[in-house]
């Protein structure tokens, strides 16, 4: 099954490597965001998998330093007022029965290998979302794994 | 050929918008201000609030239709009448000095839309989130000798959902405008209605643009002509359809948008063999043809449409669909520096580190049978 195209209308939800683009201002992605607010009014919505990898950075730095400093406190701070001011879409039932179909279909290393973002394919699909993304091969290769009843997995690419 | 019958996507990823979250009402933080006890109890005050936002060049001033003064208890509120059903209530809560002055500690706002018609909304929360967003705004009632300098703060999420609530009370409008319809809107304002609206918005605004098609099930009469037009485009990736009659269901009334053509892009025709066998029996049966779109995509071509009116709105209503673009470069703004703060304060090596993806070893998913 071929990828979606994203349409005037089509929600969309950021892969993890578009919000990394955006929490480092980099301009194609900061230019994307700016046109989607301005049409819809409200920022990309985020996966409950991306807030989890977004966490997980600090939290790594956490873990293997026990404790983090002020610095990264602050913007950690700063990350959880971003996760809270943005949609984010949950790892639901429906999520979860569409990452289950998709999952045993790919090989052992495309599993280890696009695990996150077959889960967050898996998300924005129960929730009628689109994703913007980097890497459109890795969700090319997810699109042709999708329940056949299901929509379309929907693609932007946004890449300096 | 028969009645064209069109399947978008569904409407999930459309929000429901609950229409009660413009009224409820806000705390803000106010600069101190005293104010005499005689003003505030004359019986006679009759005068006008003025709302003041420097960070738009907004102001507005309408009138006071009610004071309620009840000192001993620390409440004073103002009812003003901002629009014919929309009504701005100031609730001053503080305490009374020695010196026979009221004392205001803190200012409640809330915006209250009598009527459950979009024009109300559109005002109310294009209000909400010009406040929210200007974190400033200056409230003056010169009877009063009352000037109050307010910081309001409001989440971000917040703002945005007001922003969302503008725009569709915006569409409804241009909707209500150009048909001549008028929509009592429901309190829960469904994710179909919120399509609905869109849809027939593009119509009237755009005419002809894109919008996702999943599949469009088609009735052809077996004739040779058709069977052979339909082979012919079956070699091109795009067909258009129509043009045929299109009225959209919105708020429990039907609204007839014109003719429209449909273009499926990236098409395919389910079952070709069997359709044109069917088309071959030269009958004049309907035959029912199912096009799909493979990327989902497609347009909508909507010569017909009604179409506004070159000047849509009273003055009231423009200068506030003219905060548009202010509005959305605030908003961005916000975002982008929240987005920004969650590595503001790190060295690029430490940047890398944050953002990293976790990772699993290459033995993660090689499960071990017991058996």
């Amino acid at each position: 099954m071929p990828v979606g195209v994203v349409l005037t209308e089509t929600p969309l939800a950021l892969d993890t490597d578009v919000l990394t683009d955006w929490r480092y201002q980099r301009p194609t992605t900061s230019k994307a965001i700016s046109e989607y607010i301005a049409r819809a009014k409200r920022p990309p919505a985020l996966t409950a998998i991306t807030v989890f990898e977004a966490l997980y950075g600090f939290e790594n730095k956490a873990a293997k330093a026990a404790s983090l400093d002020n610095r990264t406190i602050e913007d950690r701070v700063k990350m959880e007022q971003l996760i809270r001011a943005c949609p984010v879409l949950p790892f639901d039932q429906a999520a979860a029965a569409i990452a289950a179909y998709i999952f045993p279909r790919l090989s052992k290393s495309d599993q280890n290998k696009h695990w996150r973002d077959i889960l967050i394919a898996a998300t924005v699909l129960a929730h009628g979302h689109g994703i913007a993304t980097r890497n459109k091969r890795d969700f090319e290769l997810i699109a042709t794994n999708l329940p056949t009843n299901n929509q379309l997995l929907r693609l932007c690419v946004w890449k300096d | 050929m028969s009645a064209l019958v069109e399947s978008n996507p569904t409407s999930v990823g459309y929000p429901q918008m609950a229409r009660a979250v413009l009224s409820e009402p806000l705390t803000v933080l106010a600069s101190p201000e005293l104010v005499s006890r005689q003003t505030i109890e004359r019986r006679d005050l009759a005068g006008s609030l003025e709302l003041n936002v420097p960070a738009f060049g907004f102001s507005l001033s309408a009138p006071i239709v009610q004071m309620v003064p009840r000192i001993h208890a620390g409440e004073v509120g103002l009812t003003v009448a901002i629009d014919e059903n929309v009504i701005l209530h100031v609730f001053l809560t503080g305490k009374l000095t020695k010196d026979g002055l009221f004392q205001i500690e803190t200012t409640g706002l809330k915006i209250e839309t009598l009527k459950n018609r979009a024009r109300f909304d559109f005002i109310a929360s294009t209000l909400w989130a010009m406040l929210g967003i200007s974190e400033t705004v200056q409230i003056r009632v010169s009877e009063m000798h009352l000037n109050l300098n307010l910081k309001v703060q409001m989440e971000l999420s917040t703002i945005s959902e007001m922003l969302q609530r503008r725009l569709l009370a915006y569409r409804i409008m241009v909707i209500e405008r150009a048909t001549g319809k008028h929509f009592d809107l429901p309190p829960f304002i469904t994710p179909e209605n919120v399509k609905g609206v869109a849809l027939i918005y593009h119509a009237i605004s755009s005419r002809s643009f894109a919008w996702p098609i999943g599949f469009v099930d088609y009735g052809f009469p077996a004739t040779k002509e058709v069977r052979d037009t339909l082979v012919e485009i079956n070699k091109l990736p795009v067909i258009k359809l129509g043009p045929h009659p299109h009225a959209e269901a919105l708020f429990g009334q039907l609204i007839p948008i014109g003719e429209a053509f449909v273009t499926v892009k990236d098409k395919t025709i389910a079952d070709f063999d069997r359709v044109v066998k069917e088309l071959s029996a030269n009958d004049e049966h309907m035959v029912r043809v199912l096009i799909r779109s493979a990327t989902g995509q497609g347009a909508y071509d909507f010569p017909n449409a009604p179409r506004l009116p070159k000047s849509p709105w009273d003055p009231k209503i423009q200068a506030l669909v003219d905060l548009e673009t202010g509005l959305d470069a605030q908003l961005l703004e916000r975002y982008n520096q929240l987005a920004a703060g969650t590595l503001a304060n790190l060295s690029e090596e430490e940047r890398k580190e944050i953002t990293n993806r976790p990772e699993l070893d290459e033995e993660a998913f090689v499960f071990e049978s017991n058996d």
